[in-house]
């Protein structure tokens, strides 16, 4: 039986080594991350209970841990409306740049959302502050959830167009064949083709849209009082209060 | 009305700058089985496309000449109205993966509007499956979806789909290149009934198919139409020495 040489066993080992100990130097923050969100959040929650979920942030006179529910709902609003206005519009510009590749439209599609993902979110934030929030005169969920449209564009559309690209020439063919025009084989074939992809899309937006912070700090505003007051008032979502506990933490630090 | 349901006249056509077909011209006759036959890269599969303009999704596509389908210009006409009587079969299986048996049936007959109730919808259904010879083999499973049948199966499957749509020419691109010895017999034998309701254009590479199904033949070599005429003619008594070297499988 052939035996590796010594010297490459050894090195073999080696190497082995290095991998192991990066990869717990990789997964070591991140356990701790995880340890210590468990350990702290989940020692509120249980101490809470349901109400963390369902109450309003306490207040300087209230007793009691107070609750989540305005960030909690406003994150999910802001980030649903947000895939409401952005995946569409992202879907059909990725079947139209698929289709017709060389129109001059497509051109202009790929450039602007070139342009759109090369924006800082916090810019995109200011510009809808500017546009949206100073027309309404106030922040709002609308404002949050189209800046955050703005920013999950780009990422929605890549994906979509690297699935309206997978599809099979011989599935389009079989589509042009029976007489279908563009709009008929997007609605009869290739929606139900790439399903599974468009439930992914969405996902995959909702999740970017959800965690992002940057893009509400002009535009979503704060609110405290009320768990929801309407898509054009204020609202609350769950990374601005982690930026204000931080900048509280932060304030009371010597 | 015309007895030739497609008529051909000194079609040219280049795609990117290279000369594909050469003046082309050819007439089909309505009800018969008419196979365009040929040597691979001849330019079969090309001209097939160009009948119902699917060629139109290429690029740098100029064509030259006329192509009259049931008696009109194929460029006066809408495009999707014409692909809607002059169906592609393609070499390769491609049914709707999403779809169930059934639906990939049913879909042309209800974007077509053939019929009107969702009893005659069931009865298309079974028809263009036993014209394919499938009926028997899926009757019991028509809500599975594609990926259970066979290459042989899926690619009847296509023939009945392209049948539910009630073409008046049926185009057929090596309809039974990628598939096995049984089911090429099930469908040529498919063809053969088919007569009697649409027109056929086939192509094929095969000589030893085109014996065995056509009514009218036509090779095509380098773009041009070499020779052409009845089958029983053309294979007895080829007139062109590149017509018997293609049949003796030399070219």
């Amino acid at each position: 039986m052939y035996r590796l040489p010594d010297s490459r066993r050894f090195k073999n080992r080696v190497m082995l080594l290095i991998i192991i100990a990066v990869s717990i130097l990789y997964v070591t923050p991140l356990i701790s991350i995880i340890y210590t969100a468990v350990e702290k959040g989940g020692t509120t929650l249980v101490e809470a209970g349901l109400s963390f979920l369902t109450d309003l942030p306490p207040t300087p006179l209230s007793s009691g841990a107070g609750g989540i529910a305005p960030a909690l709902v406003g994150s999910l609003l802001a980030s649903i409306l947000a895939i409401l206005i952005s995946t569409p519009v992202a879907f059909l510009m990725a079947f139209y740049v698929t289709e017709f590749p060389r129109h001059s439209l497509s051109r202009v599609c790929e450039v602007v959302v070139r342009s759109f993902s090369g924006v800082p979110s916090i810019v995109v934030s200011m510009f809808v502050y500017s546009t949206v929030v100073i027309s309404m005169g106030r922040q709002s969920l609308l404002a949050g959830s189209l800046s955050l449209s703005i920013v999950t564009l780009p990422y929605a559309y890549v994906y979509f167009t690297s699935a309206f690209r997978s599809i099979p020439e011989s599935l389009r063919e079989a589509a042009m064949s029976l007489g279908m025009n563009r709009a008929g084989a997007l609605i009869h074939v290739y929606v139900g083709v790439l399903r599974g992809s468009i439930v992914t899309g969405l996902l995959m937006s909702y999740v970017r849209a959800f965690g992002d912070t940057a893009p509400l700090l002009f535009t979503m505003g704060f609110l405290m009082n009320a768990v929801f007051a309407g898509v054009l008032q204020q609202s609350n979502a769950i990374p601005l209060n982690d930026i204000r506990i931080r900048a509280i933490t932060l304030r009371e630090l010597p | 009305m015309s007895a030739y349901i497609v008529e051909v006249e000194d079609l040219h056509l280049r795609i990117r700058g290279a000369e594909i077909l050469r003046g082309v011209t050819l007439r089909v006759r309505r009800n018969t089985i008419f196979v365009l036959m040929g040597p691979s890269g001849s330019g079969k599969s090309t001209f097939l496309r160009t009948l119902n303009r699917l060629i139109d999704f290429m690029d740098g596509v100029e064509v030259r000449g006329s192509v009259k389908v049931l008696g009109q210009d194929i460029y006066s006409v809408n495009p999707y109205d014409l692909r809607r009587k002059v169906v592609l079969v393609s070499q390769e299986p491609n049914p709707f993966p999403h779809m169930t048996i059934y639906d990939n049936v049913a879909l042309p007959a209800r974007l077509n509007k053939v019929v009107k109730s969702k009893q005659e919808l069931d009865d298309l259904v079974r028809w263009a499956l036993e014209k394919v010879m499938l009926w028997d083999e899926v009757k019991n499973r028509l809500r599975n979806y594609p990926h259970t049948l066979s290459g042989g199966q899926r690619q009847r499957l296509c023939l009945a789909r392209a049948l539910a749509a009630k073409p008046e020419v049926l185009l057929l691109d090596e309809p039974t290149a990628n598939i096995d010895p049984v089911n090429t017999i099930k469908i040529e034998e498919s063809l053969k009934s088919l007569r009697d309701e649409v027109t056929v254009i086939m192509v094929t590479h095969m000589p030893h198919q085109a014996v065995r199904v056509a009514d009218h033949v036509a090779l095509l070599h380098s773009g041009v139409i070499v020779e052409e005429g009845p089958a029983v003619e053309v294979f007895m008594n080829p007139k062109k020495e590149v017509t018997n070297e293609f049949l003796r499988g030399a070219l």
